[in-house]
């Protein structure tokens, strides 16, 4: 290699190098930065400040840790993505609340699978065409008008739509409903399945959510979650979320042998009696109910 | 002595020859300061700023350059385009240094356009040296160099080769013709930042933040059309000062912080991480306070 090869080399590399700065130069500070460096930061301007999704002030760093200004996507690489995040909004959630150990709010038992599948048995789950995105049901930044008055859901950041988009027989989710009264209303949004008798037409296609009358049924079924109940993944009952979420149970249905609980487990077919016994037998000694004398 | 006091005597006239020569060679090639020419400027076309309104029987390129005596204090050992300093620095003296004009920048002090402080600055010592005044501005306006929109000229803000650097929409087009037809001045400038920053987006879901005049209530409620909807720091050391953005300004990255939309509690931005930036916009600031992150 001769001299004036190698001059030629060091100087396209100096060229090249130089034209970086410039780049770096222009994008510096729209990088993304990693929650990990700016919490215990965020902490001291709002000790109550330890969650992404509220207590922004104007001196808190926690929109660049998901958002970058001027060069988002994958790897802050600058070729786009959506809402100025690392990734879809689809996944924005994923990172967090399932693949890693940064939110002690796990739901999917933490396996991207169990959400980005296509088991629809076990999960609100979302593939690219059926989607049933985290962003579908939960407003991530709980913006206040976006919300219901209801504080639970607003607890739970899921957001509000206009009041004809609830089920008629639901109505809109109230600031004086129980959490799971709320949830139940707040689920005829997809799931029109929302029979209250006092108030809703008799002889409906859909089960109805009334108080035990202690002759058919022995449980109330008052809401969503009374048969729903489905709360364990891999037998494990986690901290949270596990239900509406991913659970062991098929359509996050939980069967036993009577109302007392005894025998219960997990769904794994939605056409399972024990899905209904549940409530519809006598569980202290079951001499009543559904099925006993014949 | 007599001999020797004529010797003394012919070398001082000889010597003083040479450098009566040295004056009549370099006299008229000196500079001139404004202050001894704005007068007779005036005269000729009421002119008062060297950037414009030349004239045959105007006295302006002088006062910048000096033809055959050209350098720092017209020491006559070369500079830049026959100034007093190189093309980078021919700007500061009147517009940083010195009280010339009433247009100054920077706050003043030379270091803080040639210091070092990008964060707060288009700073001449960035990036390689490779940004200066000269960069953006051509000052003398010459048409050629002229984008041909009429906010941008007054700017003296020259046209580039290129804009955008090929992230051009069919809504937002930031191509030469695009922005000498641009009406608003704020987006016409951010057409024109693109030449460095290409971050001109009118589409959301894209690199960088979409710039719209739509208002979506429920996450923004200010409009973010132009650079200068976030980049709208004005003031330096406290104090409001025309032309501070996008020069120097208190804000890191001629940015600013405030609680929401209102402009309640609106500092200049210590730190280009800080949520009050996002803030600004994407909360009303009613008493209801809607927007992001209020309800938990």
């Amino acid at each position: 290699m001769t001299r004036k090869t190698i001059l030629a080399f060091v100087l396209v590399a100096a060229f090249i190098l130089a034209l970086a700065g410039i780049a770096n130069a222009t994008y510096g500070d729209s990088s993304y930065l990693n929650w990990g460096s700016v919490s215990a930061y965020n902490y001291s301007v709002d000790a109550s400040s330890t969650s992404p999704h509220g207590r922004y002030t104007p001196n808190s760093k926690k929109c660049v840790v998901c958002h970058a200004t001027h060069n988002a996507g994958v790897a802050g690489n600058g070729v786009g993505s959506e809402a100025l995040l690392l990734s879809a909004r689809a996944d924005a959630c994923t990172y967090c609340h399932i693949t890693s150990n940064t939110s002690s709010l796990k739901v999917y038992g933490g396996v991207q699978a169990n959400y980005q599948g296509t088991d629809w048995k076990n999960a609100h789950n979302y593939t690219p065409g059926q989607s049933v995105q985290c962003s579908f049901c939960h407003q991530v930044h709980a913006a206040k008008n976006l919300m219901t008055p209801n504080a639970y859901l607003t607890q739970k950041i899921l957001y509000k739509q206009t009041a004809g988009s609830y089920s008629a027989n639901a109505g809109t989710p109230t600031a004086i409903d129980s959490p799971d009264v709320a949830v139940s209303k707040w689920c005829t949004l997809c799931h029109t399945e929302y029979y209250n008798p006092t108030s809703g037409t008799a002889d409906w296609q859909s089960h109805p959510l009334v108080a035990a009358d202690n002759q058919h049924a022995f449980l109330g079924s008052t809401t969503c979650v009374a048969c729903h109940a489905s709360n364990t993944i891999s037998s494990v009952v986690p901290s949270a979320s596990a239900f509406p979420h991913y659970t062991d149970g098929a359509r996050f249905l939980v069967s036993a042998t009577a109302s007392s609980g005894a025998g219960s487990t997990p769904a794994t077919d939605t056409k399972m009696d024990g899905i209904c016994i549940r409530c519809h037998r006598n569980g202290s000694a079951p001499t009543s109910g559904v099925g006993n004398t014949f | 002595m007599k001999k020797t006091a004529l010797v003394i005597a012919l070398v001082a006239l000889f010597a003083l020859a040479i450098t009566s020569s040295a004056f009549a060679t370099y006299g008229d090639s000196s500079y001139t300061a404004w202050s001894s020419v704005k007068a007779d400027n005036s005269a000729v076309n009421g002119s008062q700023s060297p950037h414009g309104g030349y004239a045959q029987n105007t006295k302006k390129c002088v006062v910048c350059h000096a033809v055959h005596n050209a350098g720092p204090s017209g020491n006559g050992v070369g500079s830049e385009a026959l100034l007093l300093s190189s093309r980078a620095d021919a700007c500061t003296y009147c517009h940083i240094s010195n009280a010339v004009s009433t247009k100054i920048v920077y706050g003043g002090t030379a270091t803080n356009y040639n210091g070092g402080s990008n964060v707060r600055a288009h700073d001449a010592s960035g990036w390689a040296n490779l940004f200066g005044c000269k960069d953006c501005h051509q000052v003398h306006g010459a048409t050629a160099d002229m984008t041909g929109n009429t906010y941008l000229n007054s700017k003296i803000l020259k046209k580039g080769a290129d804009y955008d650097w090929g992230i051009v929409t069919a809504a937002n087009p930031t191509t030469a013709a695009a922005i000498a037809n641009e009406a608003s001045s704020s987006v016409a400038v951010s057409k024109w930042c693109t030449r460095c920053h290409p971050y001109f987006n009118d589409q959301q879901n894209r690199d960088s933040h979409v710039m719209t005049t739509t208002i979506d209530n429920g996450v923004t409620y200010s409009i973010t059309n132009a650079c200068e909807s976030c980049h709208n720091s004005t003031k330096v050391s406290g104090v409001v000062v025309a032309s501070a953005f996008p020069h120097y300004t208190d804000g890191a990255r001629f940015l600013t912080s405030a609680t929401s939309t209102t402009g309640a509690g609106s500092a200049d931005s210590t730190d280009t991480k800080m949520d009050g930036i996002c803030l600004r916009c994407h909360r009303d600031g009613q008493v209801s306070a809607l927007g992001v992150g209020v309800t938990e």
